[in-house]
């Protein structure tokens, strides 16, 4: 577990699929920076989404709000998102929170 | 409480900024608990626990800090400053966040939100209760948020040899040293 202020993330898109790559920690202080990424995914009209945590360290409940946030948006425009590659401590709040089945966790 | 060091303190601003020093110093208190009895066995599932004692030690201070700084002091005050004591006993760890900042109305937030329709707000607290075994608000001049959290008798029960047919298992009252005879040692 790190313990940085930091988040890095990377969008790719491959035959129809969107995979939103998160990296560092999602938190408070860093989910901001992650706003305008989710507002592009939701614009470009991105149907089928995979974000994927296999290299995120934390998360908190803003972080888990900005991802809850893209997974509304994307199925009310009738698309679907899944979460891939969660461990440690964010897959304990997800599944604290229930959210590992609703992600296909 | 029997304490195995002295109270540990940290004053930061009270600024997002420096959660990561917060989270650092509750990371490093994790690793002052006692060691457990370990059995070649149990070694992987022991670190497994423990990797999740701190995962959601951490986890509930993160979101009280971030309660204390994003309300209590309107999103950040580097003026202002949030002091944070760790008490670390044989088989918990206490941790003590204090501030002036604004007060916060517990009652505004749902003890239980309604995790089915996937909140997007509202969950910073109950993640908090969820990960620790005491969460306690104490408001004031100087407003304290308590939190406790135990190594449970499930994580000693995989972490040690089973006992044999007629002995006391694990869990069954043996915390013989778990008197509070040396709590005075390190009092203020």
């Amino acid at each position: 577990m790190t313990a940085t202020n930091t988040m890095t993330y990377s969008r790719t898109d491959e035959e129809g699929k969107t995979v939103l790559r998160i990296a560092g920690n999602l938190d408070a202080m860093t989910a901001p920076e992650l706003m305008p990424a989710i507002d592009k995914i939701v614009s470009d009209g991105c149907e089928n989404v995979v974000v994927d945590l296999s290299e995120l360290e934390l998360i908190d409940s803003s972080g888990v709000a900005a991802i809850v946030a893209l997974y509304k948006r994307t199925h009310a425009l009738g698309g679907r998102m899944k979460v891939s590659g969660a461990r440690d401590q964010p897959l304990s709040i997800f599944r604290l929170l229930r959210m590992d089945r609703v992600f296909s966790l | 409480m029997t304490r195995v060091c002295p109270p540990i303190r940290v004053s930061v601003p009270a600024s997002l900024r420096y959660r990561s020093v917060i989270i650092r110093v509750v990371a490093s208190a994790c690793r002052l608990l006692s060691e457990p009895e370990i059995s070649l066995e149990s070694v992987q599932h022991e670190i497994d626990l423990s990797e999740r004692f701190d995962a959601e030690l951490v986890s509930a201070v993160s979101e009280i800090f971030n309660n204390v700084v994003i309300h209590g002091h309107h999103g950040g005050n580097s003026r202002a400053t949030i002091s944070m004591r760790v008490d670390v006993g044989a088989r918990e760890l206490r941790v003590t966040i204090s501030e002036r900042g604004e007060r916060f109305d517990e009652r505004a937030v749902a003890i239980r939100p309604d995790l089915r329709a996937l909140p997007e707000g509202g969950l910073g607290l109950y993640i908090a209760r969820s990960c620790v075994d005491e969460l306690e608000y104490r408001p004031g001049p100087t407003n304290f948020w308590h939190l406790t959290k135990r190594v449970r008798p499930m994580h000693r029960f995989f972490a040690v040899t089973a006992p044999a047919r007629g002995e006391p298992g694990v869990g069954d009252g043996g915390d013989a040293d778990d008197s509070d005879e040396h709590d005075d040692i390190f009092e203020d």
